[in-house]
């Protein structure tokens, strides 16, 4: 159970974060200043990131659900 | 007899055996493409078109890219699963079959029946399927989605016609008894008006011979 609460928190922070850079690209301004990247570019590429961290950590989520499932099947 | 109701149990069991061997493997990953699906049908697109400037460095648009990484992770989910489909298709095909055959209908005729049915289920498969995919593929390119639905149209009008072919038999013989019965029927409103006629005829030719 600890498991799963801790893949959901992950994935509604990837989920809070992307809104949060694509809503405000200038928070990653800092990033920006040592690029030749745009905020909008950055943000871009985080979006990404959190596109495939997202879909790893729903993977995660049914596999242990499911496991969880079966473990209280069993017992 | 005895080899048709043996043919009938084999069926029977081996779609038993299919349907309890596939269906947690496909509940499993199913559930993982719908919940991928919906995070990026309803998250990760929306705000792919958001920013300001929504390319990846000005080459290519976000949201092309996001419905790109979509589709791959959702083929290969749907590729893992796709011998299991197959074979839970064939196994409801074997149910229906069992469903719509009588119990004397031929080895052959079952047969038919079986291809006609597992036809169906994949047509709504792949129906399904196209549904399931496209928000992605018209994110790719707008024209890559209509350009698959004419393909999925043909493929689908080929299979309906394997499938109107293997029940051409069963409409044949099924148009066949429709015609006896209309014909029993109208037989006996004919007999049923001719002794009608006869009972009302009787009583003039008794009134007729009365008076005399």
């Amino acid at each position: 159970m600890r498991g799963i609460i801790l893949i959901l928190s992950f994935l509604s922070l990837f989920v809070i974060i992307s809104v949060c850079i694509t809503q405000s690209p200038d928070l990653l301004s800092p990033i920006a200043s040592f690029t030749e990247l745009s905020t909008d570019e950055i943000a871009g590429i985080f979006l990404i990131l959190m596109l495939i961290l997202t879909v790893i950590f729903s993977y995660l989520l049914i596999r242990y659900i499911l496991k969880s499932l079966n473990r209280i099947m069993q017992s | 007899m005895v080899d048709i109701k043996k043919k009938r149990d084999e069926i029977r069991e081996e779609s038993k055996k299919e349907i309890a061997d596939s269906i947690p493997k496909i509940a499993v990953n199913l559930g993982i493409a719908f919940l991928i699906w919906l995070f990026g049908v309803l998250v990760f697109l929306p705000l792919s078109r958001s920013l300001t400037d929504p390319t990846l460095m000005g080459l290519v648009g976000l949201d092309k890219v996001v419905s790109a990484i979509m589709l791959v992770v959702l083929v290969v989910i749907l590729l893992r699963i796709l011998k299991e489909v197959k074979d839970v298709t064939d196994a409801f095909a074997g149910y229906a079959t069992l469903w719509f055959s009588s119990e004397e209908a031929s080895e052959e005729r079952v047969r038919k029946y079986r291809t006609a049915f597992r036809g169906m289920g994949y047509i709504i498969v792949a129906v399904i399927a196209y549904l399931f995919f496209l928000p992605f593929i018209a994110g790719i390119f707008r024209a890559l989605a209509g350009l698959i639905l004419i393909i999925l149209v043909l493929v689908v009008v080929a299979m309906l016609f394997t499938v109107g072919d293997a029940f051409s038999e069963e409409i044949e013989d099924q148009a066949v008894k429709f015609v006896k019965w209309t014909d029993g029927l109208r037989d006996r409103m004919e007999r049923e008006r001719k002794e009608l006629l006869g009972k009302k005829e009787e009583p003039k030719e008794k009134e007729e011979e009365s008076p005399k």
